[in-house]
């Protein structure tokens, strides 16, 4: 598998890589709770842990933008897809736990009908409904509801790619499409009646069923490392990926489409297909993640998100793995700083400057400048300094 | 002699009777009411408007209307209703009827009478029949809209004599058509009433049809074990079979899968009879499980096993054994409750006797209905004509920069959102709304088409190699400009007021009016498509730009600067987004979020318009328009969804017209 | 007569515009034709039918003896089938090495699932050893492509082609920007191919197709003006009328 015209090298890249994350995890660890030392906090470990799922999600953006050039928005959607159909699960169990304990104060034993009444009642009591919607039939188990996580985006990944893709659409119009699409899921996702609470999502996540009396920091540690490792794991799959044969062909579909079509590349099948698997591994790193931010709700999903996405590939630098995750964990992790109010204002003779405020505004233009000076992003620009001094 | 005896007795009673009458006044009948009359409520008050009117018509017309008007007061001390008036200090108060001072009083002595407004309506309505025969043709005139408001039985009769008194035509017509109501409402005569559904067969409004739609009232779930209905029926039900159709009646459902559930299940009849004591109540899984609950030391002893309980089966069968011992009542099966029920005819009757007059309504309704369905096609149509505006002038601007410059500017939506402001800005210094909106429409013009010119130069012109990074770039000028407003003028929603002039509706009848908001917006559309077509066929800066969007290397060629005509191009389009701006804001709330809802309509308007094709974008703003007001028409209550569908319907179309609906053909590579 | 490649009154026009009128085209095994004709006579039209891009609206284009009609099949269908294309200006993937445009292009299945479980073997890159002589690219293998001067890139395109291993070549001025001696070397290439291989070259330059002494096919408003050796042909007064008279 993966024929890959690689150097030694780039073997040695991957294992450097491997162990910088998998020594930073053992650095957050030991700081952690866990041994006493206190220094870090779950709710930070859970913003960790959230990133290198963002860092997931940026690689998959990079390789079907930055190597097979579909500037897709509507990655994020499967993301959030990915964290709804998990969130299904750890929402029907956890309230099916309720539901059970309450009864075993009641003289007799609930029938199944009682029980996924009183489930209903609890779950979509808030969209105004207590009957539980066709698509929540197998919530209750586990494994179906993950073979969802990759089998609900990946068809709708299918099925948008292959119209769109068939048609031949390709460009800015290929994005303004993946855009509408986000936004259609989203606003179906608003609604009451789409069976997954409307606006209020699904929340309550953290709490993992079956392990209840796990106190919620060692679940964040495990999350953490959950995390770690499929961030590697994606992460050789892709560099193996996009470095072999396979990679060279959806480069070459990303500078030069007729002429890879001339060579006999269906080029489409290699869209639909880069486009499918990079939707599925987002899905995957969605399920991830939501469980660690505890609530999901169709806003996650609004195309903004999507964008946001893209500007952090841009920024950290796309074409290049390393830059994809440079970018979404640096961007994501100063944004949250600085929009969580935590960065001191700055007070000027006649104007404060709120971070929460200005923030967006610089990312913006940053991005811009970014856009304008180095397509390569940060990644290109430190790449640069550094053969420049070599 | 025993007619003399008896002539006597009569003229006995005779004189008795006006002894009484005498008595009688409606002075005392004030005073011995006057409890009634000073605290009154809607509920109390009919007897009193009912007794008061054997009295002199003129008496009881000025009490009714001092009474309504609040100019009543009541001596403290003695009871006494009279009719006051403000003196300096004191209050003189008057007799009701003859005008007579009684006294002065203080304030404390004194309670006024406030009606309030359903005891007010009671008495208008009271006053009605005195009033519709008035010599002022106005108090005729508000006495028969107050009357319009509330038919009682009683007016049946002085509708027909102020018919036939009326002299004022046009309140003649008028008064025909409240008679006409009231005729339909309580008029005993199957005639009657036949004629004046003729009458009425072509009136489409409102009180037309709801007069109608009352005629059609009908009864409760009605049933019978044998098979002779008397009563005008207006639908037959059976159980799980039937469903109720908008005009009363029933028709059979056709297929499981149908929308239309039943009226009425068999649990539902059931529970129907049970209600009216025909039979024993439905043994529910609640009723058994409470059953089961409160007798469940006889199940322990019983030997019953209560944690094997967990199923309907075992419930039942432990309710079976209660029954047997009759702790409780017996079990109805499904069967059984099918059997019961199927005993019995169910249906409603219509409140109207005459089945001949139902029928005619219904006749009548439904033309009536035709009519009404083509006025809201009408209004539809003009709905989706000024949607498709608005989305014209979102697009356009977007649809040339497009076209010329192969450039999506995702920056488009925060010029709109400029635009807005501009007009709000402006509105804060110019009172006047109409001169206010004149200046801001090229003061819109001129700020975005300079940010538009200033975004080309410092940004886009850098990036025309690559038109996937100008869409990121103009992503983050989006994201900066967005917040940027939000800093400036805060989260929450600026108004930006239209002219007064541009307030209310051409209104048509009562299901079609159309608000001269939405006529302006229509306007605003052909105007600009008519100005952009001008631009572009009669000028030369309009000629560059074809030249340019047709074929960029020959235009250059033939000694066009794109350069110059990629600025102005783009300039232009920015300004058109600022003056869509100004018209959005008129009837939407400014904010800084003004432009993400407009831009994927836009985009898709130039999407399934096609590229660089004033046409294109406007046969793209019709047909997203229009179809976003036939799914939301459809499903009205659910916007989101409509929105939701329109854009599947865009991917799909896109399959069979990639390049829009009017699009350059030719050898030219696709962008 | 055995065709490799048919192709039977076909007809497109864009927007009224009659880019090609009628036409109709034969070409056999190992056989080499010239097409030429001024601009806008539809010589590219003419390939991009051949190659699946544009569809006529009339006529037919058959694939060898089993007459297998191309008008039905996708452009990456057909290039599978043996249609090489090589165009106008060396397009070629900048980015990558020498080795890896000749990699990508070499005849291999094509469909994603299986690329991603290719091997790269040793008999592969015989092949391309091989072909990398033959195009005087060796000792640059390695080389990115963007870096090559025109000849060279001109060279690695024609590299492209023959590890694809067409059937039938159809080459866009493959001499244009060229320098003589790239010019000679480019004619011996096509003519050594041409033992194996069918091949269409569309050229503007007469003195290339003089030398490569083939049958020439004159294009001229969607429509044959002219066909036969190239003496026949400058001899033909429409030709000289239209096109070498101008």
């Amino acid at each position: 598998m993966f024929n890959s015209l690689l150097k030694d090298t780039n073997h040695r890249q991957v294992l450097f890589f491997c162990i910088t994350i998998i020594l930073f995890s053992f650095i957050i660890t030991l700081l952690s709770d866990l041994f006493s030392v206190n220094f870090i906090s779950t709710s930070f470990i859970k913003t960790l842990g959230k990133t290198l799922c963002l860092c997931v999600i940026a690689l998959s953006m990079d390789v079907v933008w930055g190597y097979c050039g579909i500037l897709s928005l509507g990655h994020f959607a499967f993301f959030g897809l990915g964290g709804y159909m998990i969130g299904m699960w750890l929402m029907y169990k956890r309230t099916e736990i309720i539901v059970l304990t309450a009864s075993i104060s009641e003289s007799l034993p609930l029938t199944p009908q009682e029980i996924s009444d009183a489930i209903g009642n609890q779950i979509f009591g808030v969209v105004g409904g207590s009957e539980i919607p066709l698509i929540w039939v197998y919530a209750d188990n586990f494994y179906f509801q993950l073979a969802m996580v990759i089998f609900i985006p990946g068809l709708l990944a299918f099925v948008f790619g292959w119209l769109a893709f068939r048609s031949r659409v390709t460009g800015v119009y290929l994005s303004i499409l993946t855009q509408a699409m986000t936004l259609a899921l989203s606003l179906y996702l608003f609604q009451n009646d789409s069976g997954l609470r409307g606006n209020n999502g699904l929340s309550g996540l953290q709490n993992i069923p079956g392990y209840d009396d796990t106190s919620q920091f060692v679940i964040s540690i495990y999350f953490f490392w959950a995390s770690a490792f499929f961030l590697i794991l994606v992460f050789i799959f892709f560099f193996y990926l996009v470095n072999s044969k396979f990679g060279s062909i959806i480069t070459a579909i990303r500078d030069d489409e007729t002429r890879i079509r001339f060579l006999g590349y269906h080029v489409e099948s290699y869209k639909l297909f880069v486009f499918v698997l990079t939707a599925i591994i987002s899905a995957l790193a969605g399920a991830l993640y939501y469980p660690q931010a505890g609530i999901i709700n169709p806003a996650e999903i609004a195309p903004i998100a999507s964008i946001y996405l893209a500007v952090w590939v841009a920024i950290g630098g796309r074409g290049n793995l390393y830059g994809a995750i440079i970018g979404a964990a640096s961007v994501s992790l100063i944004s949250s700083w600085f929009t969580s109010g935590q960065a001191p204002s700055i007070s000027l003779i006649f104007y404060k400057i709120e971070w929460v405020n200005w923030w967006t505004v610089i990312l913006g233009l940053g991005f811009v400048i970014v856009t304008l000076i180095s397509r390569e992003g940060i990644f290109g620009f430190l790449k640069s300094i550094f053969i420049r001094k070599v | 002699m025993r007619h003399v005896l008896n002539f006597f007795i009569f003229l006995f009673f005779l004189l008795i009777s006006i002894n009484a009458y005498s008595n009688d006044t409606i002075q005392k009948f004030i005073e011995n009411n006057h409890k009634l009359i000073a605290k009154s409520s809607s509920k109390t008050v009919d007897p009193i408007l009912n007794d008061i009117k054997k009295y002199n018509q003129d008496d009881v017309k000025k009490f009714l209307i001092l009474w309504k008007s609040k100019e009543l007061s009541i001596i403290k001390d003695s009871n006494l209703i009279v009719y006051t008036e403000k003196n300096e200090d004191k209050i003189i108060a008057y007799d009701i009827f003859n005008n007579n001072e009684i006294g002065k009083f203080t304030k404390k002595q004194l309670k006024s009478i406030k009606p309030n407004s359903g005891v007010r309506s009671k008495i208008d309505s009271a006053l009605v029949e005195y009033q519709i025969l008035d010599e002022d043709i106005n108090v005729r005139r508000e006495s028969l809209q107050s009357l319009k408001r509330d038919i009682q039985k009683t007016h049946l009769k002085i509708l027909r004599t102020a018919y036939e008194n009326e002299v004022d035509n046009i309140l003649r017509e008028e008064i025909y058509k409240v008679l006409n109501f009231a005729i339909l409402k309580f008029s005993k005569s199957e005639k009657e009433k036949l004629d004046v559904l003729s009458f009425f067969s072509n009136d489409t409004s409102l009180e037309v049809r709801a007069s109608l739609n009352n005629l059609l009232n009908t009864s409760d779930i009605l049933f019978t074990n044998n098979n002779k209905i008397i009563g005008n029926i207006a639908r037959k039900i059976i159980p799980n079979k039937t469903y109720k159709k908008n005009d009363g009646t029933s028709n059979y459902i056709l297929s499981s899968y149908s929308s239309n559930k039943p009226e009425l299940t068999y649990n539902d009849a059931y529970d129907l009879l049970s209600n009216n004591k025909k039979v024993l109540p439905r043994i529910t899984k609640k009723i058994i499980k409470e059953s089961l609950v409160s007798n469940i030391e006889i199940l322990k002893n019983a030997g019953f096993n209560i944690s094997s309980l967990n199923n309907d089966l075992n419930r039942l069968e432990a309710y079976n054994y209660l029954a047997s011992i009759n702790a409780v009542p017996p079990f109805k099966s499904k069967e059984e409750i099918k059997n019961t029920v199927d005993k019995f005819i169910f249906y409603t009757e219509y409140d109207e006797i005459s089945s001949q007059v139902t029928n005619k309504t219904k006749e009548t309704l439904k033309n009536i209905n035709f009519r009404v369905n083509i006025y809201r096609y009408i209004d539809l149509f003009v709905d989706g004509i000024s949607l498709s505006s608005i989305y014209f002038l979102g697009a356009i601007g977007l649809a040339i920069t497009f076209g010329v410059m192969r450039v999506i500017n995702m920056a488009h939506g925060e010029f709109i959102m400029m635009g807005a402001y501009t007009g709000y800005v402006v509105q804060q210094y110019i009172p006047n709304h109409t001169i206010s909106i004149l200046i801001a429409l090229p003061l819109a013009f001129i700020i975005t088409f300079g940010a538009g010119i200033l975004l080309e130069r410092l940004v886009i012109r850098h990036l025309y190699k690559n038109p996937l990074d100008t869409l990121l770039a103009t992503f983050g000028i989006s994201i900066a400009l967005q917040q940027l407003a939000k800093n400036i003028f805060g989260t929450q929603a600026r108004p930006l007021t239209a002219p007064s002039w541009l307030d209310g509706a051409l209104s048509i009848n009562d299901d079609l009016s159309i608000s001269y908001i939405r006529i302006a917006i229509i306007l605003m559309g052909i105007l600009f498509l008519l100005l952009l077509l001008f631009i572009m066929n009669r000028t030369r800066l309009g000629l560059e730009i074809r030249a340019v969007t047709q074929n960029p290397i020959m235009a250059s060629n033939m000694g066009i600067n794109p350069d110059r005509i990629n600025m102005l191009t783009f300039g232009f389009g920015s300004a058109i987004a600022g003056i869509a701006g100004v018209a959005i804001g008129l009837f939407s709330k400014v904010t800084s979020e003004l432009g993400t809802e407009y831009i994927v309509q836009s985009f898709m308007t130039v999407v399934v318009g096609g590229v660089g094709n004033i046409f294109g974008t406007l046969a793209g703003a019709a047909l997203i328009g229009f179809l976003q007001k036939i799914i939301e028409w459809f499903n009205p209550s659910n916007t989101l969804a409509a929105q939701t569908y329109m854009i599947i319907f865009i991917i799909l179309f896109i399959q069979f017209r990639p390049r829009g609906i009017f699009a350059l053909k030719g050898r030219v590579k696709d962008v | 007569m055995n065709n490799l490649l048919e192709v039977k009154n076909i007809s497109v026009s864009f927007d009224g515009f009659k880019a090609v009128n009628n036409l109709s085209f034969k070409i056999g095994y190992n056989e080499i034709k010239a097409v030429i004709g001024p601009n806008g006579a539809g010589k590219t039209t003419f390939m991009d039918i051949i190659t699946g891009q544009t569809k006529p609206d009339n006529g037919d284009v058959l694939w060898t003896d089993k007459q297998y009609s191309l008008l039905l099949l996708k452009e990456s269908e057909i290039a599978q089938l043996g249609v090489g294309r090589k165009f106008q200006k060396p397009t070629i993937f900048e980015n990558k090495t020498v080795l890896q445009n000749l990699i990508i292009s070499q005849k291999k299945i094509r469909n994603p699932f299986s690329v991603i479980f290719q091997s790269f073997n040793s008999l592969d890159e015989e092949k391309i050893n091989k072909i990398l002589n033959e195009i005087n690219l060796f000792e640059i293998k390695s080389k990115i492509s963007g870096e090559l001067s025109h000849g060279q890139k001109q060279w690695l395109e024609i590299g492209m082609l023959l590890t694809q291993e067409p059937k039938l070549l159809l080459v866009d001025e493959p001499a244009a920007g060229m320098t003589t001696e790239e010019r000679k070397q480019t004619v011996k290439i096509l003519k050594n191919l041409s033992l194996k291989k069918s091949i269409i070259v569309v050229e503007h330059d007469m003195e290339f197709i003089k030398d490569l002494e083939c049958n020439v096919t004159v294009l001229h408003d969607g429509s044959i003006l002219s066909e036969g050796t190239i003496n026949e042909v400058s001899n033909d007064e429409n030709v000289i009328e239209v096109y070498l008279g101008r």
